[in-house]
């Protein structure tokens, strides 16, 4: 089975390679997981305040639950980091908040990094190519490994932070399918699982809908919807859908019936802390829930459009719209070269009536002989 | 026998009723006893168009294979389609190296080419670029 046999793994294959491509490359993944490993060490070694306490440092955000979108444009990425003491400490919030700034004043200088003081972090600026955003926390009780109290130096006092349960609670729900449609074609090809780097459906739709999120918006952020709240509701609405096609639609369709119902606005609280609400600021500012309802009704015709099935051209130009021309042709162009390859090794065979293009281990058919395509004198 | 049959001249009838067995759907009939024409819809991936398309076929000449409908476009960029005669007959095989002849069968051979060259030619219009290889003499 090659995956423009079947109409559902075609667009598939399609998705996931687009997905594929917005992601955060590898050589710069390399280069903040080395940014990451020094810092980790810097703090261990930290003797005048760190040193004695026991801890976990470990990152959370998109790096963690495999959603990274590479930035669109020139926005920096950002690595999102926890510094989890375990044990009660006596401190205040304040603090631990001096110590740790302390600690990476002086890895920033020895580095030549920016450091920048935020609300409840310290961010430090790889600059120009992404920036590390450091969050000390001390777990708030014995029972829950992954809940923490993280200093707020505007309120002067702890707020509660999750950072660990949510990234679980988001893989268990990615992990709701037990194998993906591609995942399915891979092993009917008996593929190596070793060099499998694909992502669940529900990953690779978080990656798409936010990579379209940065094209929708590109011309005028002002309003525009956040990752935390799409990752949000997207793992919310999952049902375990086995296609990133089905992931999508899912996803719009349960959105376009919330936001449809005229009494309350659609809320969507942290799954690990229901009295947090990541829409809030959708009371105060109600252009960003307006922004939010035009951008996700904008997906949903789309995607509507995509099931009539006009053909891949027309489909070409939906998904050059919604996620980006470049992201396009690389993710066609990689599908074709595959066939490509299976052409030269004679296992392309075509389908009886149809002429669809498959491989010959689908029904024993005969591989197609070797043609080179001609023509006549150049015009 | 069967060797024989594999590196022996195909009659018109035997392309006939290959054409008939492999692909029902088509309308395959002779023409004269010596020539052939086969109409049919071919679609190279099963989210594609489907392309309505005429093959002829005689003993004298090379098979010619022509998209009827929909017509064939030239991209967004205006550039001629590639692989395509000026008669609009699709380029399919090139004929010093003998891809094809009269020892081999239509269906096994023509029918697959041209679902592949409409393949290419629709990732053509999607990327820009023709990857299906070939030479432009």
């Amino acid at each position: 089975m090659i995956s423009i046999e079947n109409k559902a793994m075609q667009i598939d294959d399609l998705l996931d390679k687009m997905a594929e491509a917005v992601q955060l490359g590898d050589t710069r993944y390399d280069r903040m997981k080395t940014s990451y490993e020094s810092v980790k060490d810097w703090i261990e070694n930290d003797t005048i305040y760190f040193k004695p306490y026991n801890y976990d440092v470990y990152p959370h955000g998109s790096v963690r639950i495999l959603t990274t979108v590479k930035p669109f444009r020139k926005d920096e990425f950002d690595l999102d980091i926890a510094i989890h003491l375990k044990s009660n400490t006596p401190h205040t919030p304040q603090r631990i908040y001096s110590e740790l700034k302390r600690c990476m004043e002086a890895y920033a200088k020895k580095h030549g990094l920016k450091i920048e003081a935020k609300n409840r972090c310290i961010r430090l600026e790889y600059a120009g190519d992404f920036h590390m955003d450091i969050l000390p926390g001390i777990q708030d009780s014995a029972f829950d490994q992954n809940k923490m109290k993280v200093p707020d130096r505007e309120l002067g006092d702890w707020v509660s932070s999750n950072p660990r349960g949510y990234s679980n609670w988001f893989i268990d729900k990615a992990n709701l399918v037990k194998e993906s449609l591609l995942e399915k074609s891979m092993r009917a090809e008996k593929l190596p699982t070793d060099n499998f780097k694909h992502k669940k459906p529900l990953q690779r739709a978080v990656q798409l809908i936010k990579r379209y999120r940065d094209i929708y918006f590109q011309n005028d952020d002002t309003y525009k919807t956040s990752s935390i709240i799409l990752t949000t509701i997207a793992g919310q609405y999952y049902q375990g859908e086995d296609s990133i096609f089905d992931t999508v639609n899912n996803i719009i369709t349960t959105i376009r019936t919330h936001v449809n119902q005229p009494i309350s606005r659609l809320k969507i609280l942290n799954p690990v802390n229901a009295a947090e609400d990541f829409t809030d600021k959708w009371d105060d500012e109600p252009e960003y829930y307006e922004a939010f309802k035009k951008f996700a009704s904008h997906l949903y015709n789309e995607w509507q459009k995509l099931k009539m099935q006009h053909g891949v051209l027309n489909e070409g130009v939906i998904l050059k719209g919604l996620f980006g021309n470049d992201i396009f042709t690389k993710a066609q162009t990689s599908q074709s070269m595959l066939i490509e390859e299976l052409r030269k090794s004679k296992s392309v065979a075509a389908a009886r009536n149809t002429g669809i293009i498959s491989s010959i281990s689908s029904f024993g058919a005969a591989a197609v002989k070797s043609n080179t395509f001609f023509g006549e004198y150049e015009k | 026998m069967k060797s024989n049959f594999r590196t022996r001249d195909k009659t018109i009838a035997e392309q006939v009723s290959s054409m008939r067995c492999k692909y029902p759907h088509f309308s395959t009939d002779f023409t004269s006893q010596s020539s052939m024409k086969v109409i049919g819809v071919l679609q190279p991936t099963s989210r594609s168009g489907t392309y309505k398309f005429v093959l002829k076929y005689s003993l004298a000449n090379r098979p010619e294979t022509k998209i009827v409908s929909p017509v064939l476009l030239k991209n967004d960029k205006g550039e001629e389609i590639p692989h395509l005669y000026s008669n609009e007959n699709l380029c399919l095989y090139h004929p010093l190296y003998y891809e094809f002849n009269r020892t081999y069968l239509l269906c096994d051979t023509i029918i697959p080419w041209a679902s592949l060259w409409l393949y290419y030619y629709e990732v053509w219009h999607l990327t820009g670029s023709w990857l299906g290889g070939g030479e432009h003499p």
